[in-house]
């Protein structure tokens, strides 16, 4: 008897388990990853799909530019029902649509669950929570520096400036020499939003720049005067590319690595630029930018992972994530996003010297939040980048754009 | 001259003529009532369903505060609407879109007709000419913004270094950086694509058009340009109104140029309506307002060109 | 029509002049795709090229996934074009030589899609799609495209249709030909022209159209080519010099369906059909 229920006991495991294993769990990841990124990205899947059977996972991806592609393929998925279970998304107030309109899920069990604060950045963490929830999980931190020319430099008998002092200094004596001070762009707004950003560090220090960004105090104020007075005054004397307004990102690349401008406030992902353009260690490196302030801070922002409401699997959905974001995953397949949240991630140094020096700095400086991730896109678009814009072109003071900053800050969610 | 014959299948006099005797003819007649319906069938089923719907749902949309992705949506009524004479932008992009119609109709049109009128003439290599003026209408968007945004270059473009070789340095300029160039610099390179458009509808209606008439034109000694203005021009009357209305519908809803080179800067100084559209739909995520700027586009469109069409279709014997 | 040789040479001239003038922005783009990205980058768009390098045009061949775009594409396109423009001359032919009850409304109700951007229509027909289990299949943008294109085709052709003499329509008829046999033996042959025009426009917008193909393509494997392109940025910047060989395949067949289809053009089948 004990014999017979104990063959049909085993009998009913192999079935169950055989039943297990052919029920596949599918999972649909969207993307922002270009060709040479998803193919990275994908032999890691396989990878995963191999230790996982049972685990599908199915890569698109969206390649592009900017904020408005990848969101619109994501927003018509979710509104029309069918939301990828996993999908990459920015931080800060750019996820905020997607977090108001409840398409995404509130990953704190998880957090819980793999302790993903042990393993992770925590100013990379701060940078993706919205209202003090956490959203998403961090696959990258990303922060700006000022990339420079070491050519130039020698060319202008400037060394690598010490204080904002020396940094403007160094811009004559740049200019002295028909060298292009600093590179920036004005098309889409973001690249000269990162001098303003700095300006405003340099001006107000960390504590008041943090309570600008987030509304608790005016920006009717003496430093945000400051900081627009600053923008005008570099327009003013030539420190900036001439008609730098209207030219773009790329072209303002351009100048750099042609060697027309000395300087340009980019991110670890311009070494990768700089690399392949020719560019050697003894041509350009980067320094941290003089803010006179204490702790010196770097321009940041993150890139995470969000998992669907919509999701039917959220649970093998976060187990995959998890993977993704563990230190040995992360270094192994490094290349795929060029930057990691994860602590003891980093590229490998003999391959890419300076990518790996890029990832030590980032990791030896706090961060301070990017404006357009700490303000809604259409606060930016109909005040920041008109201001900015109407600044540079002297059409308005200082004193009014401050004003209206703080008019547009205030109306935010009206 | 033309003469359109139109068969009037409800006409009495014919059944008149031929008293039915059999079914067959009756069913013939019934046939004859039917055919138009036949032919448009295909047509009005698929752009009913894929065009007119599509439409009507997001005119649904734009009486909400929908933000494009959430379960709920409230009603706002004409919210939408009365809130589009108070944006500043709106009204900009409006003004914008009126500059660029009234630029965009004049150029590319007489350049097209001029273009037209030389090519329908035999001279060696006509053929190929004709593919050199049509090719950048070829080109995606993104490629001829990425190209113009190169030449526009203030520091390294062609039309500044240009400038400065040949001694106009003074003339150099930041055309896409100054809010007040940067419209005509983008309209620069919306001429350069489309004006291969024109040219080529001209070309066919140039193509229509007999080549007696000039004969007996010239037999009777009257010069080029008279022939220009009293054969070519009304003879081109059909053609003349396709090209123009189509110039007022594409000038309104203009987009993927101005949005590739500009993005709608600097600061909001060349947003049209179908950019601001789409800023505040996708990437604002106001669905609802959105939608009603699309209206805005569609109803000034059709209230525009609705009635040109049917006094001049009239007119032609329409 | 006679052109004195006076007269030809002079305009062979100025057409060459002008058409080096116009052609330079497409020379830049031919040159960058046979740039390295280096040479690009250090020396700017401008400059004379210091390198020649065809194998852009494989690398870009593999980033942008053409073998799979091309196809789509390709097949999209040879689809899609005639079955519209079929679909659309057989809605002008009663607009334009049938007079009923409808007629005119008909044909504004047609030329009013004329006034509606593409933008509005995406989401609605990405729900729409969906629910007909239309999705995911490259065919999801056959239906939506010759939507799309009606009523542009409807106002050419009918403009056209209206310029045939009714005469010879009124002779078959009095034959005891059928309305269809007509429209297909007689009108069609005599629109030519315009339908070649109508093939060239409508190739050129269904190759390069991009936005509703961006949303209702979810899937690689049904990506057409304007997608494709999309490979060759990545957030932060772009290899502009893979972009323009990119480009470069991608108008190459746009270009030789035009040459064939401008021959056609020439021949001038209306001009000897009625005198008169």
């Amino acid at each position: 008897m004990k014999k017979t229920l104990l063959r049909i006991t085993a009998l009913a495991a192999t079935l169950l388990a055989a039943g297990l294993a052919q029920a596949e769990t599918k999972l649909d990841v969207l993307t922002w990853f270009s060709a040479d990124q998803a193919k990275t990205f994908q032999a890691a899947i396989t990878e995963y799909e191999a230790a996982h059977p049972g685990v599908k996972i199915k890569l698109n991806t969206v390649a592009g530019t900017g904020a408005a592609t990848f969101p619109n393929v994501l927003r018509t998925r979710i509104a029309g029902g069918q939301a990828p279970d996993i999908f990459t998304m920015w931080g800060g107030s750019l996820a905020g649509p997607f977090v108001d309109s409840k398409a995404a899920l509130d990953l704190a069990p998880y957090y819980k669950k793999y302790s993903w604060d042990a393993i992770l950045l925590p100013s990379a963490v701060n940078a993706v929570k919205r209202n003090g929830t956490t959203w998403g999980a961090p696959i990258d931190l990303r922060a700006v520096s000022f990339f420079y020319r070491k050519d130039n430099f020698k060319k202008a008998g400037v060394a690598v400036p010490a204080s904002f002092a020396e940094l403007e200094a160094a811009c004559e004596k740049l200019k002295a020499q028909q060298i292009t001070c600093v590179s920036a762009a004005g098309t889409f707004g973001w690249h000269v939003m990162r001098l303003f950003d700095f300006f405003l560090e340099h001006t107000a220090g960390p504590e008041m720049h943090d309570q600008l960004l987030t509304g608790k105090t005016s920006w009717d104020r003496p430093e945000v005067v400051q900081a627009f007075a600053l923008l005008k005054k570099w327009t003013a004397n030539g420190w900036l590319p001439s008609g730098y307004m209207g030219i773009s990102p790329d072209q303002a690349q351009q100048l750099f690595l042609q060697g027309k401008a000395a300087m340009i406030l980019e991110g670890d992902w311009f070494v990768t630029n700089s690399n392949a353009a020719g560019l050697t260690p003894e041509q350009y490196g980067f320094f941290v930018p003089p803010t006179d302030k204490t702790p010196a801070r770097l321009e940041g922002f993150a890139e995470q992972f969000m998992i669907a409401k919509q999701s039917k699997n959220p649970d093998a959905a976060a187990e995959f994530v998890n993977w993704w974001l563990q230190p040995a995953t992360q270094n192994k397949y490094y290349s795929v996003n060029g930057s990691s949240a994860t602590k003891d991630a980093a590229p490998d140094a003999a391959k890419n010297p300076q990518g790996a020096t890029y990832v030590k700095m980032i990791a030896a400086n706090p961060t301070y939040m990017i404006m357009d991730q700490a303000f809604p896109p259409e606060m930016m678009s109909t005040t920041y980048y008109r201001l900015q814009s109407a600044v540079a072109a002297g059409q308005t003071t200082p004193e009014a754009a401050a004003k209206e900053m703080q008019a547009g800050v205030a109306g935010i969610g009206k | 001259m033309i003469t359109n014959t139109r068969i009037d299948p409800n006409d009495p006099g014919a059944a008149a003529a031929h008293p039915p005797v059999a079914t067959k003819k009756k069913w013939r007649r019934l046939l004859r009532r039917f055919t138009p319906y036949f032919f448009l069938a295909p047509a009005l089923l698929i752009y009913g369903g894929f065009v007119i719907y599509p439409m009507l749902d997001s005119l649904m949309i734009s009486f909400t505060n929908w933000d494009g992705m959430a379960e709920e949506r409230a009603f706002v009524g004409l919210a939408n609407y009365s809130r589009i004479f108070d944006d500043p932008v709106a009204i900009l992009a409006l003004k914008n879109n009126l500059i660029w119609t009234v630029v965009m109709l004049a150029v590319p049109t007489a350049l097209g007709l001029l273009l037209a009128l030389g090519l329908n003439r035999s001279f060696k290599g006509k053929n190929l000419f004709r593919s050199f003026f049509y090719a950048p209408a070829i080109l995606p968007l993104v490629g001829v913004a990425g190209i113009w945004a190169w030449m526009f270059d203030p520091n390294v473009g062609l039309i500044n270094t240009t400038l400065n070789l040949i001694g106009l340095g003074s003339f150099a300029h930041q055309w896409l950086g100054d809010p007040n160039t940067a419209l005509y610099a983008v309209m620069v390179a919306g001429i350069w694509q489309g004006l291969g458009f024109p040219m080529v509808l001209y070309l066919a209606g140039l193509q229509g058009i007999p080549a007696d008439q000039y004969e007996a034109a010239r037999i009777d000694g009257a010069k080029p340009l008279k022939q220009f203005w009293h054969i070519t021009m009304p003879w081109l009357r059909e053609t003349h109104i396709i090209v123009i209305t189509l110039g007022v519908i594409a000038s309104f809803k203009v987009f993927d140029l101005i949005y590739s080179m500009t993005y709608g800067g600097p600061g909001q100084a060349t947003q049209v309506l179908a950019s601001w559209m789409y800023f505040q739909t996708f990437q604002f995520f106001h669905a609802g307002y959105g939608s009603a700027l699309t209206w805005l586009i569609a109803l000034i469109l059709m209230v525009v060109t609705i009635p040109y069409i049917r006094i001049t279709s009239r007119r032609s014997g329409g | 029509m006679k052109t004195s040789r006076k007269n030809a040479r002079l305009l062979t001239a100025s057409f060459t002049v002008m058409s080096v003038m116009f052609l330079i922005p497409i020379a830049v783009l031919v040159m960058t795709a046979v740039r390295t990205d280096a040479d690009f980058l250090s020396n700017g768009v401008f400059s004379i090229p210091r390198s020649f390098n065809l194998h852009n045009f494989v690398e870009a061949w593999s980033i942008a996934n053409f073998s799979t775009t091309y196809t789509n594409s390709a097949m999209l396109t040879l689809v899609k074009v005639p079955l519209g423009l079929i679909i659309s001359a057989l809605a002008a032919y009663p607009l334009a030589k049938m007079k009923f009850r409808f007629d005119s409304a008909i044909f504004l109700f047609f030329v009013a899609g004329l006034a509606i951007p593409i933008h509005v229509a995406l989401l609605p027909l990405f729900v729409f799609e969906r629910k007909l289990n239309l999705l995911g299949s490259l065919w999801a943008l056959l239906l939506p495209y010759i939507a799309f294109g009606i009523p542009f085709q409807v106002f050419v052709l009918r403009g056209f249709m209206k310029l045939i003499p009714g005469e010879l329509m009124e002779a078959a008829r009095i034959d005891g030909a059928s309305e269809f046999r007509i429209f297909w033996k007689i009108m069609l042959p005599l629109i030519a022209p315009a339908l070649a025009t109508l093939a060239i426009i409508d190739a050129v917008a269904t190759w390069n159209e991009f936005l509703m193909a961006l949303v209702l393509l979810p899937s690689a494997e049904t990506h057409t080519l304007p997608l494709g392109l999309l490979n060759f940025f990545n957030q932060f910047s772009g290899s502009y010099t893979l972009l323009s060989a990119g480009l470069v395949i991608g108008v190459f067949p746009l270009l030789v369906v035009y040459v064939m289809l401008q021959r056609y053009l020439v021949s001038g089948l209306t001009g000897g059909a009625v005198k008169g």
